[in-house]
């Protein structure tokens, strides 16, 4: 995902905690409207601190790019910003502020979402806000140019100056041949380089219309209230066609395939990416377990044998994104200095293959349960993670109600499930590496990318 | 277990009315944020123990705070608290480094231990219902660890490979290297998880002896935010941790720091970037400062939020870069103010005389009543998501027993700063936000600004990122 902006640097690393939370039968309590310009409103009334979390989610993201306008999804998101017609360019951040609230946004692959954090009374300016752009979004052609530069230099940080970013647009560039998940959400820097006027008025003719958004209130307010605001600002905004439907999909890998990139640096990393089914597709769930049995927490199976026993690695993590088309499971080491990375990623590989030959014990799944349901309801511990769980499972997983069967659906998980997607899904054949392989100082120059080569 | 898991208390407890000397602004935010009361309890061993109840969710998050952080770390061996507080886990009197691992995780708890310059923190967050096999593991981890030899040595390589690995990424050690161009010898500059050099001189006996020194009840503060009875708790901790002997270390603060006179600036050369990473300031405040809230009332408008003058210089008007920042670090010691962004090999310079320019408009405009207003609901408005959950409220009560400000005080200055005047504006700006004193470094393709970095002092020094140490 990009974000529109760093909140906080990334070296403050705040300290990541979380909790396990049982909820049997829980009641989110959420109420819904639906306007008739087709735009889906959520609300949770929750005044426990008296502030609320606006998030407006849009079924559009790179997903609906193709070549040319790679990344434009995201140069868009950043457009939103810059001025519409009640709100020219600047307002919308310095009204926000003023009145004490504030905002970012994200992009991913599938989706655009906005998100707003503000003082309860200050519900109806923020309507006031998002309508506007919503409705009437300018394009000042010299913020245009400014802007590009913005997400250049945002690329520039996230993949280009970022050893892991780089590697994984790589993999994924390599392991998704056909289907749009092919390019990052950040878009290819030529792209970048030239998307145009039209490119942006087009794609906000094709994604923005409120038929194709969820909004999503979490906080210290009326639902009544919501709902009345949403008719008078939101509802008027005619609705149009959604995106075109993305035709393509990933035809079926028939063998391994192997990348290197060679680059500056003291360690080398390996991303390996297998395919996997999407969010609304078999085995979400399980997959979520495989990811917490391998490497979430120094007792899981790969941190315990790579890093802490034969001490190969520094770091190994895993994980898959709830996507609405198929994407890939991927597996991330970066080996100790020294150590071969073929080394690491055959230590991968052996753990892998002990897990679907021998398959787990019931104290080890239960272990993996205990672990996600907490992570997973560690997301809605504040109304800002909470709106965006909740408008995460309406969009991608088609209903918020399926929220409340989180736990349940984990529970189901059996030991054989686990073993069977073991076995269906990392699979040589299905599987694409990626290695970076650390140059020497002197070769720096020929590596580095295109745009330095004058 | 409550029926329902969002049946949640009134706010009321968390706001005040509006003081008298916010009033007299008319036009600040009808109600100031204010932290919630928190109970305050020394056992007889002398632990500091925080209490705060909160009952919407059946959680609980404890950290325990000790006064000892890298400061206490002696020369040569930095990084020596930092791997004391990680080998914690590493293995006990009754379990081992994998057993805790095992206990820890199936529970789903989540545990962290980590240091700064004043001091370590250890946190665990779980399910109330939890609470004994919590409690029971992360007393066993503070107060029994056995630091084998074998785990000492491996934890030292695996975080000189960590630092390495940072090294690869410039924006994850470029404040490292400011700290240090910026405190020099002063024990602010050395890092808090060491370097290279530094880990390797450190020996499991080195390890043990801090463990002594440093770990006592005494010491320590125990802060529990969360879904449990105080009194009960209270008894469970007297139980759990009642028993912990020691003395505390002799408090040895930093000294004060010498803030720069002049002009200094590090390259560090990154021969693959294609954006040089800057970090330009100085000295700036501890942690009691009484200015503080009206710094934070101008920083806000200088280089705290997206609208502020730096950002909107950097990113809206020019496009130079994804984002411009600046920030008070306060700290025992009067911790650093840091302006930070990057850009384009090709446009380092107009970008960094950019950030000049701004400060020296800072220096010459100032801000207008309505600017004032405006950073002051902004501020009040981030206050409540900053509190909002329990390990944000743990760590805060840690935070400021470790900073000695009460409750009272933090909650006075949230009122204070809502007063900030033109002339308390001013006067910030004239003491605490030098434009002719800096310190600047630059992570960056020295082939390419070596001679930009030259125009901003007589002498620049120069590093390369592969050499050990900051």
């Amino acid at each position: 995902m990009k974000y529109r902006r760093l909140y906080r640097l990334p070296f403050i690393l705040a300290a990541a905690l979380a909790f396990a939370l049982p909820l049997a039968a829980q009641n989110f309590n959420i109420q819904e409207h639906t306007l008739k310009n087709g735009m889906k409103v959520l609300v949770q009334e929750d005044p426990s601190i008296p502030n609320v979390a606006l998030y407006t989610f849009f079924r559009v993201g790179s997903r609906n790019e193709h070549e040319g306008i790679t990344g434009l999804s995201h140069f868009f998101e950043h457009m939103m910003f810059n001025g519409a017609k009640k709100y020219g360019p600047g307002q919308f951040d310095k009204t926000m502020e003023a009145a004490g609230g504030s905002n970012n946004a994200y992009t991913s692959n599938d989706l655009t979402v906005y998100q707003d954090w503000f003082p309860n009374s200050q519900l109806e300016l923020i309507f006031d806000l998002e309508s506007d752009r919503v409705q009437n979004l300018a394009f000042d052609p010299k913020i245009v140019e400014s802007e590009r530069q913005v997400v250049y230099s945002e690329r520039r940080l996230s993949v280009d100056n970022n050893n892991f970013g780089l590697l994984e647009e790589q993999l994924e560039a390599t392991a998704i041949m056909a289907h749009p998940y092919h390019w990052s959400v950040i878009g290819w820097p030529s792209d970048i380089e030239k998307w145009t006027l039209d490119d942006l008025k087009s794609y906000f003719a094709k994604g923005y219309s409120p038929s194709n958004a969820t909004m999503v209130v979490v906080g210290d307010v009326k639902a009544d209230n919501v709902f009345s605001l949403a008719e008078k600002y939101m509802e008027p905004i005619p609705a149009h066609d959604p995106p075109p439907p993305v035709r393509t999909i990933e035809p079926r890998q028939l063998g391994e395939r192997r990348i290197e990139v060679h680059k500056f640096a003291q360690l080398p990393i390996i991303e390996i990416g297998y395919h996997v089914p999407q969010a609304q597709g078999p085995d979400y769930y399980t997959l979520e377990l495989l990811q917490a049995l391998l490497t979430t927490g120094e007792s899981s199976r790969l941190y315990r044998s790579l890093v802490d026993q034969q001490q190969l690695a520094i770091q190994v993590r895993s994980g898959h994104d709830a996507t609405i088309d198929p994407f890939l499971f991927t597996f991330t080491v970066q080996p100790r200095q020294g150590v071969a990375p073929e080394k690491a990623e055959q230590a991968l590989y052996a753990e892998i293959d002990k897990l679907k030959s021998t398959g787990v014990d019931d104290h080890e799944l239960q272990k993996a349960k205990n672990q996600v349901i907490s992570s997973y309801y560690r997301s809605l511990r504040s109304i800002n993670r909470r709106a965006n769980v909740i408008g995460r499972y309406q969009v991608l997983f088609g209903d918020y109600h399926k929220l409340a069967n989180a736990e349940q659906e984990f529970n189901k998980v059996s030991a054989a499930d686990i073993q069977r997607a073991a076995k269906e899904y990392f699979d040589v054949n299905n599987r694409t590496v990626a290695t970076l392989i650390p140059t020497a100082e002197k070769a720096a120059d020929n590596n580095a990318p295109a745009e330095e080569k004058q | 277990m409550k029926g329902n898991l969002w049946k949640l208390v009134s706010s009321a407890a968390l706001l005040i009315a509006l003081s008298a000397a916010a009033a007299a602004q008319n036009t600040a935010p009808a109600q100031v944020f204010q932290l919630p009361a928190f109970q305050h309890v020394k056992l007889p061993n002398g632990l500091t123990l925080l209490l705060l109840e909160k009952h919407e969710l059946p959680l609980i998050s404890i950290e325990l705070a000790l006064r000892s952080g890298s400061v206490t770390d002696p020369q040569g061996k930095e990084g020596l608290a930092s791997l004391t507080a990680s080998l914690l886990r590493k293995g006990t009197a009754s379990r081992s480094s994998e057993q805790v691992s095992s206990d820890l995780d199936f529970i789903g708890m989540q545990y962290n231990a980590q240091v700064d310059q004043d001091g370590t923190h250890v946190s665990a967050d779980f399910l109330k219902k939890d609470l004994d096999s919590a409690l029971a593991v992360l007393s066993d981890v503070v107060l029994h660890p056995t630091f084998p030899e074998d785990e000492a040595k491996k934890k030292i390589a695996q975080q000189q490979d960590s630092i390495r690995a940072a090294k690869d990424e410039a924006s994850r050690v470029l404040q490292l290297y400011f700290m240090k161009f910026l405190y020099g010898d002063h024990p602010y500059g050395r890092p808090a998880n060491g370097d290279e050099r530094s880990l390797a001189a450190i020996s499991r006996d080195d390890i043990a002896n801090y463990y002594r020194q440093n770990y006592a009840p005494g010491n320590a503060i125990l802060a529990v935010a969360g879904d449990f009875d105080s009194a009960a708790m209270q008894s469970k901790i007297a139980q759990t941790f009642g028993n912990w002997n020691g003395k505390a270390p002799a408090s040895a603060p930093a000294p004060a720091p010498k803030p720069v006179s002049g002009k200094r600036v590090l390259l560090v050369d990154k021969p693959d970037a294609t954006q040089t990473y800057f970090m330009i300031g100085n000295i700036g405040i501890n942690h009691t400062n009484p200015d503080r809230g009206y710094i934070d009332v101008v920083n806000t408008l200088f280089g705290g939020r997206f609208t502020s003058l730096f950002n909107t210089e950097l990113r809206i008007k020019s496009g130079y870069s994804y984002g411009a920042y600046s920030f008070f670090n306060e700290m025992k010691s009067p911790g650093p103010f840091i302006m930070y962004s990057f850009t384009k090999n090709a446009t380092t310079e107009p970008a960094i005389d950019r950030s000049f320019e701004v400060l020296g408009r800072l220096h010459k405009d100032g801000f207008t009543p309505d600017e004032l207003v405006s950073a002051k609901k902004y501020i009040n408005g981030s206050l409540p998501p900053e509190y909002e959950t329990t390990p944000q409220l743990a760590h805060t009560m840690t935070t400021l027993e470790l900073s000695g400000i009460t409750r009272e005080q933090f909650n006075q200055n949230l009122v204070k700063l809502q007063g900030t005047s033109e002339a308390d504006s001013r006067r910030m700006i004239d003491t605490y936000f030098p434009d002719q004193n800096y310190a600047m470094v630059l992570i960056g393709k020295a082939g390419e600004i070596q001679k930009i970095a030259a125009k901003y002092a007589p002498n620049v020094a120069t590093k390369k990122i592969s050499d050990p140490g900051f």
